[in-house]
């Protein structure tokens, strides 16, 4: 108490400098806290977008199946397990696909494609899929002759709306399935592989086509409330499969596809293997194992973050440090009159502690208040920026800065300034200590 | 009672350039209510002296017992509890805190010390009556002429009635008559709260109004006189 009114009447001494140091220092934390929060908001954005999508916060498959999305690898009495994890508190909704490989033709063209078998209504739970419908109408349940196609490929096959396409595939039972359907919609999903290479039919059709007789599924999409409920809803998946995994132990997994079939698809996802055989096991994927380029994508920017961060807090800290200097050092004899009067050393390094605490804390409270408040008011009124940047050509995200106003955006800098209030002081405590008092009263 | 005691001091400054003996051998006996002043010329050692009995430095030699403690042992923040509780401290110059008022700074001793407040503010109103400093105790010390700074310096010297006040030519900054007048209220309050005074100075018409005067030359007491009216 003694020492924080006279740290604070020292402070404003030098009031040009010290509310020019305050001033500066509050900058820098509010252009890092905007560039972080718009960071975040960039990151949250093109993550959500992309789990929205088509990937889900989870995926349930058979052990491989990522790797190798055969049909061999399916998952028996999907709604046995639907119902174990409803129950999960986080978890938003829940729906399963078929998938196989197939070919798609439209009049004299023919391509290669991924067939995802869905329940339309479902789906559109989990995923925003159905918005990305552009010509026509999303799937209707159970519907036996309509699928939707990407709008590469409905340019390459030639494939209208209301036209006719014919699906070929390959049943799990090795014979050859086809179909001809009407083309209902037409997607634009911001995926280009999607758009030219996805089709999508409705999961009964889909179940008949590949012979699961509707007891057998690819994958589970599993939809969560927020991200940052990820890791204990996995946990709480995996816990709730654990006692399904005893039931693929007696299935016979192997599956008999010939080679010359698969190379035709051309540029197929995913490659076969003849008679691949899956493990006898449940696997639990979170869109950070499914799409680990999007983690990197942030990983990286969290690295250009932290550069960032490193050589303002650098510039910042010179600063305190330098206005820390000059105002001890100017007060030598001073102190050495504080000393003469009994203040202790530590006493002393209190106060000019206090001081630096008060600058910094006063640049803090500016600092982040404006950082946050600019942050909150541009994500309310987000600014347009140029469509034309690759990465937006994507489609994932749209072209705007829209702050994302976080916790972890205002921690970091906060641990910088704290960091800088508690360092700078140092030295010039330092300096001073290692005077005695003759030698600071002798100064002028 | 015997205040401070010093013992055979010796000091000898080692600078950057030759080893400069500022004291060769000196013994000094400080009794309660004494009005001392160490008299010599420039460079004879008198600024030396008071900084080693008040423990601002320390001896090459020999030893100083403040109220009879031998302070050579002690740690930087035992003496500095030493200073806070027993001694008082006037400069020639520059002794106030600039960010403090008249009443701040006297009152500043007292709140290192941990004094209530009621009584704090009761003494500090005391001290600052006595030394006619009532009417400026909210000034700055940059608002204050040198000699008000230096009656405010006084007071805070004072105020939390040490053993011994140190003084290092007090009026060296003031002109006679201020000096003169200073000299006196400083008697006076040695008089009054029977405070210790040891004082340097090197003007003839404030030694004379010392109660012992000690001649120091050379680093070395070549003369005490006693009761110099
Ligand atoms: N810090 C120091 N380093 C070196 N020599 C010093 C120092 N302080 C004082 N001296 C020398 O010691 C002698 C005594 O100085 P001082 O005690 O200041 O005398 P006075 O106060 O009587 O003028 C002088 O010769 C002075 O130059
Ligand atoms: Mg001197």
């Amino acid at each position: 108490m003694l020492f924080t009114g006279m740290a604070w009447k020292n402070l404003w001494r030098n009031k040009r400098r010290t509310s020019l140091s305050i001033l500066l220092i509050s900058f820098c934390l509010t252009a890092l806290i905007f560039l972080l929060c718009m960071v975040h908001g960039f990151q949250e954005e093109i993550i959500k977008s992309s789990i929205n999508t088509y990937t889900g916060y989870f995926q349930i498959n058979r052990k491989g199946f990522f790797d190798n999305e055969s049909l061999a690898a399916f998952i028996e009495k999907p709604d046995a397990i639907i119902q174990e994890i409803s129950s999960i508190p986080h978890i938003k909704a829940v729906t399963t696909r078929i998938l196989s490989l197939g070919l798609v033709g439209g009049g004299n063209n023919s391509s290669g494609c991924l067939i995802v078998g869905i329940h339309p209504d479902r789906e559109a739970q989990v995923t925003t899929f159905r918005n990305g419908v552009i010509k026509g109408r999303f799937l209707e349940p159970a519907e036996q002759n309509a699928i939707i196609i990407g709008v590469d490929m409905a340019q390459r096959l030639d494939l209208p709306l209301q036209g006719e396409a014919t699906l070929l595939l390959l049943s799990s039972t090795g014979t050859i399935e086809a179909v001809n359907l009407q083309v209902v919609g037409i997607f634009d999903s911001g995926n280009p592989a999607f758009n030219r290479n996805m089709v999508m039919v409705s999961q009964s059709l889909l179940s008949q086509l590949v012979g699961y007789g509707n007891t057998k599924v690819s994958q589970i999409v599993v939809a969560i409330d927020h991200n940052r409920h990820l890791e204990e809803t996995a946990q709480a998946i995996s816990e709730k499969l654990r006692k399904f995994q005893a039931f693929y132990t007696d299935i016979d997994s192997s599956t008999k596809i010939p080679i010359d079939m698969i190379q035709e698809f051309g540029d197929v996802y995913v490659k076969m293997e003849k008679g691949i055989e899956f493990e006898k096991k449940l696997e639990l994927l979170s869109w950070k194992e499914i799409l680990p380029a999007l983690v990197d994508v942030v990983q990286l920017q969290n690295i250009v973050l932290k550069i960032i961060l490193t050589a303002v807090f650098l510039a910042a800290f010179i600063i305190v440090l330098n206005v820390t200097i000059m105002g001890v050092m100017e007060r030598k004899r001073e102190f050495g009159i504080l000393k003469a009067m009994g203040m202790r050393s530590s006493q002393l390094a209190k106060l000019i502690f206090m001081e630096s605490l008060m600058m910094t804390g006063a640049a803090f409270v500016i600092g982040t208040t404006l950082g946050t408040g600019i942050s909150l008011l541009i994500s309310y009124f987000p600014i347009a920026i140029s469509s034309d940047l690759p990465l937006f050509k994507l489609g994932l995200i749209e072209p705007l800065i829209k702050p994302f106003v976080t916790i972890k955006s205002l921690l970091q800098p906060a641990i910088a300034v704290c960091l800088i209030a508690i360092l700078a002081p140092l030295w010039p405590i330092w300096e001073i200590s290692k005077l005695t008092p003759t030698e600071t009263i002798r100064s002028v | 009672m015997l205040v401070a005691k010093a013992e055979g001091i010796v000091k000898i400054y080692k600078g950057n350039g030759l080893p400069v003996h500022a004291l060769r051998g000196l013994d000094l006996e400080i009794q309660e209510g004494d009005f001392t002043a160490i008299a010599g010329p420039s460079g004879s050692g008198k600024t030396t002296l008071l900084n080693l009995i008040g423990t601002l430095d320390t001896a090459t030699e020999g030893k100083i017992f403040i109220d009879n403690q031998d302070i050579s042992k002690l740690l930087p923040y035992e003496l500095a509890d030493i200073r806070l509780r027993k001694l008082g401290f006037i400069f020639q110059f520059h002794n106030l805190i600039p960010v403090l008022t008249c009443q701040e700074n006297a009152e500043f001793v007292l709140l290192l010390q941990g004094c209530p407040a009621k009584e704090r503010k009761e003494r500090v109103d005391n001290v600052l009556h006595d030394l006619g400093l009532l009417e400026l105790k909210h000034r700055f010390p940059r608002e204050l002429s040198g000699g008000q700074q230096q009656r405010v310096a006084i007071a805070r010297a004072i105020v939390s009635y040490p053993k011994l006040v140190l003084a290092d030519e007090p009026t060296a900054n003031l002109d006679s008559k201020t000096g003169q007048a200073l000299i006196s209220l400083m008697l006076d309050l040695n008089q009054k709260y029977k405070t210790t005074f040891l004082f340097s100075t090197h003007d003839p018409i404030v030694m004379e109004a010392a109660k012992k005067l000690i001649l120091l030359r050379d680093g070395k007491i070549v003369s005490t006189l006693n009761s110099v009216k």
